[in-house]
C-alpha cells in the first residue's frame, strides 16, 4: 500500500474536500484508491452518496479491534471509503483510547484490509495537531498540506514543519511532502501574494498547481459527488486533476 | 524553468544553476512589505527526501511569472529515484527502525490474516462490488452504494443545477436495483490539452490585471542573471 495522507494546519481550508476530489482524480487515472476518513467530523463518506443518518464506521464498531472490512465501502466514483462513524462522545473516547496505547493499531488495520501493493490508501486526519495525526505521521510515505491563500494558513507553515521534521524526516520510507494551495482567488492581491512567498520560501515542497475557488466545489457536495462528476469542465475539475498528475509525476504514486 | 532558458543558458556555455527567477523575488518583496504577518513568519523548510536532478536538467516547468499564479503548468520531470522507492521496499527484508520503518518489511513477510469476522444476524448485507475475475480471495468485503439512482432523482428534481447535458442523460441511465457498483458518469473526462492557452482566456475573462512589469535596475539584463 502506498499511504499519502492529507493534513491542514488549520480547519476550514477545504482538506477533506480536496482529499475526496483528489482520490477520484488519481481513480481517474487509473489508480485503485482507498480513503480513511480518522477525523471525527465524518463529513468524507457525504462526498461519495452515504446518507448522513448512516452511522457506521471505523469508530463505531462494536469492538474497535474488528476488522475495518465491515465498514469498507464501495461509491459509485472507482473509490472505496471507510467511513470515522457517527459515534457518541463516549465511543469515540474510546475509540481514541486504542489508538493512544496501540501504536501499531493504524498498521495493523490497514493490512487487514488486504488491499493490493499497489493501491494508494489516503488518509483524511481532524485539523491540527492530534493523536490521528501523530499516528498518521508515522506512518505514511506522503504528506499533503492543504492551505488557504491567506495569512492565517500562512502563519501555521512553521508548526507543520515541525510537526513533519519530529513524526517524519527520520524514516527512510517517508517520501516527502509538499504544500498545495486550495480556494485560490487570483484577483485578490493577499491570494497571490501567499502563492509568490510560498512558491519562494518552499521551493521544491509548494505543489505549482493550485486549486481555484471554484462554486462547483461546495455544489458538488451539496449533491454528495466529487466535483469531477458534478461539473467535469469545471476550473477545480481542472486544477485536481493536474494536482493528481503532479503527485504522480514528482513521487511516482501510480508507478 | 522552461526549456527555451535552458537552452539560452547552454547557448551562452552558463550553468542553469546561475537562473535567477528576479521577479519572483522583487513580487516576494513586495509582498513582505504590503502584509506585516507575511513578513514576520519565518520559513525554513527541510531538505527533500528526494534525490536533486542535475543542474543541467530541468527541474520543474515553472508556470507563469509570479502576479499571474491561477496559471498552472504541471512538473514535467519525475524525480530520480522516486518511482523506483515504492519497488525496492517491497523487496527489502531487512528490519528498519520505527514503526513506519518495519511497515514494508511486514508486508514482504505476509503478516497472519485477520481472521473473517462473523456477521451477526442482525447486520444488514450489502452486496459485493462488481470485481474483475483476476481478484484475489483475499479481497476485503466492499459494500455497495446506490448513489446514481439518487442522485439522479435529485439532480433532476432541481436541488442542483447540472452542468452538462451528458451528465443528465447519464444520471437517467444508471438504474440498478441489484446493489452493484455503479458508475454516475460512464463518459471518460477527457484532460484537456490546451491548459496554458485555456487559462489565459479565462483569466482576460475574469478581469484578471496584466502582471506588473517590475522595471529592472540593471542596465543589463544578462548581467544580472549570469551574476557577474
Amino acid at each position: 500500500m502506498r499511504l499519502l495522507t492529507v493534513i491542514s494546519p488549520k480547519g476550514g481550508v477545504g482538506k477533506t474536500t480536496v482529499t475526496a476530489n483528489l482520490a477520484t482524480a488519481l481513480a481517474h487515472l487509473g489508480a485503485d484508491v482507498t480513503i480513511l476518513d480518522l477525523d471525527p467530523q465524518n463529513a468524507l463518506r457525504l462526498h461519495f452518496g452515504m446518507t448522513h443518518d448512516d452511522p457506521e464506521g471505523i469508530a463505531g464498531l462494536p469492538q474497535t479491534t474488528q476488522s475495518w472490512r465491515k465498514v469498507l465501502f464501495e461509491s459509485a466514483y472507482k473509490v472505496r471509503f471507510l467511513p470515522y462513524g457517527n459515534v457518541d462522545e463516549q465511543q469515540r473516547l474510546s475509540f481514541e483510547h486504542i489508538i493512544k496505547t496501540d501504536p501499531n493499531w493504524l498498521f495493523r488495520q490497514l493490512s487487514g484490509l488486504g488491499l493490493a501493493d499497489d493501491s494508494i490508501v489516503m488518509i483524511d486526519t481532524p485539523p491540527g495537531p492530534s493523536l490521528y495525526l501523530q499516528r498518521v505521521l508515522e506512518l505514511v510515505h506522503l504528506a499533503l498540506v492543504v492551505l488557504k491563500p491567506d495569512a492565517a494558513s500562512y502563519s501555521t507553515i512553521p508548526a507543520m514543519e515541525n510537526l513533519v521534521q519530529f513524526y517524519c524526516a527520520h524514516r527512510q520510507n517517508f517520501l516527502g511532502y509538499s504544500y498545495l494551495l486550495n480556494q485560490m482567488d487570483a484577483t485578490k492581491q493577499l491570494s497571490r501574494d501567499v502563492y509568490s512567498m510560498l512558491k519562494n520560501n518552499l521551493e521544491q515542497h509548494f505543489v505549482p498547481v493550485t486549486i481555484h475557488r471554484d462554486e462547483a466545489v461546495s455544489e458538488a457536495l451539496a449533491c454528495q459527488m466529487p466535483v469531477a462528476f458534478y461539473s467535469q469542465h469545471c476550473s477545480a475539475t481542472h486544477d485536481v486533476r493536474q494536482v493528481a498528475e503532479w503527485l504522480d509525476n514528482t513521487y511516482g504514486l501510480l508507478g | 524553468m522552461e526549456d527555451d532558458i535552458k537552452n539560452l543558458f547552454q547557448k551562452m556555455g552558463k550553468p542553469v544553476s546561475g537562473y535567477q527567477e528576479i521577479n519572483r523575488t522583487v513580487v516576494t518583496e513586495q509582498a513582505r512589505k504590503r502584509w506585516p504577518l507575511l513578513r514576520d513568519v519565518n520559513i525554513h523548510s527541510l531538505p527533500g527526501h528526494y534525490e536533486q536532478s542535475n543542474d543541467d536538467e530541468v527541474q520543474l516547468a515553472e508556470s507563469a511569472p509570479a502576479p499571474t499564479p491561477a496559471i498552472n503548468q504541471v512538473a514535467a520531470t519525475p524525480r530520480v529515484g522516486l518511482k523506483s522507492l515504492f519497488k525496492t521496499e517491497s523487496a527489502q527484508v531487512e528490519e528498519k527502525p520505527g514503526v513506519a520503518g518495519s511497515f514494508f518489511a511486514k508486508l514482504q513477510h505476509k503478516p497472519e490474516p485477520v481472521p473473517e469476522p462473523t456477521v451477526a444476524s442482525g447486520l444488514l448485507n450489502r452486496t459485493l462490488a462488481t470485481e474483475s475475475a483476476a481478484v484475489s480471495a483475499n479481497r476485503p468485503e466492499v459494500k455497495s452504494l446506490f448513489v446514481a439512482t439518487e442522485r439522479a432523482e435529485l439532480a433532476n428534481q432541481g436541488t442542483a443545477p447540472v452542468k452538462t447535458v451528458s451528465q443528465t442523460l447519464n444520471f437517467g441511465n444508471n438504474t440498478n436495483s441489484g446493489g452493484s457498483t455503479q458508475q454516475a458518469v460512464n463518459q471518460d473526462i477527457q484532460p484537456s490539452k490546451t491548459v496554458p492557452a485555456v487559462q489565459s482566456v479565462l483569466n482576460r475573462l475574469a478581469g484578471i490585471p496584466e502582471p506588473e512589469q517590475v522595471a529592472s535596475v540593471s542596465k543589463s539584463f544578462f548581467n544580472k542573471i549570469f551574476k557577474s
